[in-house]
């Protein structure tokens, strides 16, 4: 508890519930969600989705919530810190060094796509989007034709807004470049203002405007009707999304959901990720609290909020609006193509059909900036608190600091080809799973189960039940342990034995020499952070020695 | 008839059945959640800084 007067902490409760929503509520609320729960099972999907939030992410959450608050009373705010606490043994701080990594190399690239969302809702609301040509549409047309002809000067806008490869390079215009710069400088001025001045205060704006956005984009797409044709209207996509299909197509064969390994695996990776488990930065911002705060209502709450903004919300845009405009054969091609494709190519589409289509439009992209800016925030802060607490920076010189490091390196995913996607495969995919797998470990078994219980209510509002002890001791290790091994299997092993892993990097993304300029600077980023813990606690023995 | 979700039949039973029972499940959980946490009697960070003080 040596630093606990030197850090800061969050000014109020429903600031402190805001800001966790705000880091976990991102773009895959809104756009990889729907698409998921469409394409694996509909409505049968939430059964081992909801399976997933309760044996894997509840516990988790509470875990890092408490883990964060633990960390933060004795002055560390990053898992390299925290883990040496929990565990007196060297090799901690550098498995801590995931925590640090993961969610700055995220920050690299969600910074660029986040700024794309700002800037769709400028081009929206001043009317520079392509114009929907509704003239070249005749009666004849069957709804895949229509949906093509329509969203075809979108998807040539959207390219060249993301980039037009040239070689290895991409060529970006530079009204994209002056809206990242922008979106850059604001996060940076939000986080050197600090936690409850900078953070909490954004939070507390972002969150109601952007859960008041949700409701007015939900409430005007479900009172859609049928504005294209009588075939299909908004409804249709509500019951794409949640009519159960107990039998899906895989590899050719038809298979029973539930006992689906891949529709197991998409909904626990999604439960995870969309509540940013494994990241870091839950315990970041947790390590702000106060010694008796409560983690367990709030990590609850936090919980329900982000929930309420993917199933709820998210549930009910994008895809019932694809679908009143498009029918459902359109929307299943749409949702197949990615979430990208269904957020920035068919939303603008569909908002050129509507009276006061711009106004949505921009309801619309503000609502994805809100939720990419108030995460942006978050992957930020662990590598701001590890600059203040360990290598006892002040708050403004590390916000300087990781702003240039931020700025230099998101030219890797701005103007090389596959940079993003490398980078969000390693940190955004790999990472956290590993990261939690070993975080429960080191807080469930080497800390102790019973030690960490305790932890956990200590001030608490609310008694978990103590089934969740087991769930989180036994079941949640090993659900982890289960999703990375598939993970590693179907994504590195397979690729391997195929011998495509040398022809391709990933999916959509060619092997060349862009891609191994950023596993590089990869390499060199987390071997550099783990020189880093080195040295920081190489100084700290030599000081208590002295 | 079509298969499901095919469009122009709305949703059938079971589809309301599941959004349904997951929309209430979700808003029940963040209804109860939020509903503790603004209106508890449970002391907050003024009042724990106030503890504090008094302890001191």
């Amino acid at each position: 508890m040596n630093n606990d007067k030197k850090r800061e902490h969050w000014q109020s409760r429903i600031g402190v519930v805001l800001a966790m929503a705000g880091n976990a509520i991102g773009l895959g609320n809104f756009l990889r969600f729907p698409g998921k729960a469409a394409a694996n099972g509909g409505g049968a999907f939430m059964i081992p989705y909801f399976i997933s939030l309760i044996l894997m992410a509840i516990p988790v959450m509470w875990l890092e919530w408490a883990q964060g608050r633990y960390g933060g009373i004795r002055g560390h705010g990053t898992t390299p810190g925290m883990f040496q606490s929990m565990w007196k043994n060297p090799v901690a701080k550098y498995l801590g060094v995931l925590g640090l990594f993961i969610p700055t190399v995220i920050l690299i690239y969600y910074t660029y796509i986040g700024s794309w969302t700002l800037g769709y809702g400028i081009c929206s609301l001043l009317d520079w989007l392509p114009k929907v040509n509704l003239s070249s549409l005749h009666p004849d047309m069957g709804s895949q034709e229509i949906s093509k002809l329509i969203l075809h000067p979108f998807e040539e806008f959207r390219n060249s807004d993301s980039g037009i490869p040239d070689g290895e390079f991409l060529r970006v215009q530079s009204f994209t470049y002056a809206v990242f710069i922008f979106v850059l400088l604001s996060s940076v001025w939000v986080l050197a203002r600090g936690v409850s001045r900078g953070i909490e205060v954004m939070a507390k704006i972002a969150m109601p405007v952007l859960f008041v956005f949700g409701a007015v984009l939900v409430i005007r797409v479900l009172t859609l009707g049928h504005p294209v044709t009588e075939h299909y209207g908004s409804m249709d996509g509500l019951a794409f999304l949640w009519e159960p299909k107990w039998f899906i197509e895989r590899d050719g064969r038809e298979v029973f959901v539930l006992l689906d390994v891949q529709t197991w695996l998409e909904a626990a990776g999604q439960v995870f990720f969309t509540l940013s488990l494994g990241f870091g930065a839950i315990q970041c911002y947790a390590s702000y609290l106060r010694e008796n705060d409560d983690v367990v209502l709030t990590g609850l709450a936090t919980t329900s909020a982000n929930e309420f903004a993917e199933v709820i919300m998210g549930g009910s845009i994008a895809i019932p609006a694809a679908t009143a405009f498009f029918g459902v054969a359109s929307t299943q091609i749409i949702a197949s193509q990615g979430s990208f494709y269904l957020g920035f190519t068919s939303m603008p589409a569909i908002f050129g059909f509507l009276p006061g289509g711009n106004f949505f439009g921009f309801l619309w992209f503000i609502l994805l900036f809100l939720a990419a800016f108030t995460s942006i925030v978050a992957m930020a802060q662990p590598m701001i608190a590890f600059l203040e607490d360990e290598i006892h920076m002040t708050r403004e010189k590390a916000a300087i600091l990781l702003g240039i490091f931020w700025f230099l390196s998101s030219h890797l995913c701005i103007y090389l080809r596959g940079g993003w996607q490398v980078m969000d495969f390693w940190a955004g995919t790999f990472g956290p799973p590993l990261l939690a797998l070993v975080e429960v470990i080191i807080v469930m078994w080497i800390f102790g189960g019973k030690r960490m219980w305790d932890e956990m209510h200590r001030g608490a509002q609310l008694q978990a039940p103590f089934f969740f002890y087991y769930t989180a001791k036994y079941i949640t290790p090993l659900f982890l342990g289960i999703i990375f091994t598939a993970w590693i299997y179907q994504n590195i092993a397979l690729p391997f034995f195929k011998g495509t892993i040398f022809q391709k990097a990933l999916e959509g993304v060619e092997m060349g020499w862009a891609v191994w300029i950023i596993r590089l600077f990869l390499i060199s980023l987390f071997s550099g952070m783990c020189i880093t813990v080195y040295l920081v606690w190489k100084r700290r023995g030599k000081e208590a020695t002295e | 008839m079509e298969a499901p979700g095919q469009g122009g039949y709305g949703m059938n039973w079971q589809g309301w059945i599941f959004m349904i029972a997951a929309w209430t499940f979700i808003g029940g959980l963040f209804f109860f959640a939020f509903k503790r946490i603004l209106f508890s009697k449970k002391s907050s960070h003024e009042n724990q800084d106030e503890e504090q003080k008094k302890k001191v």
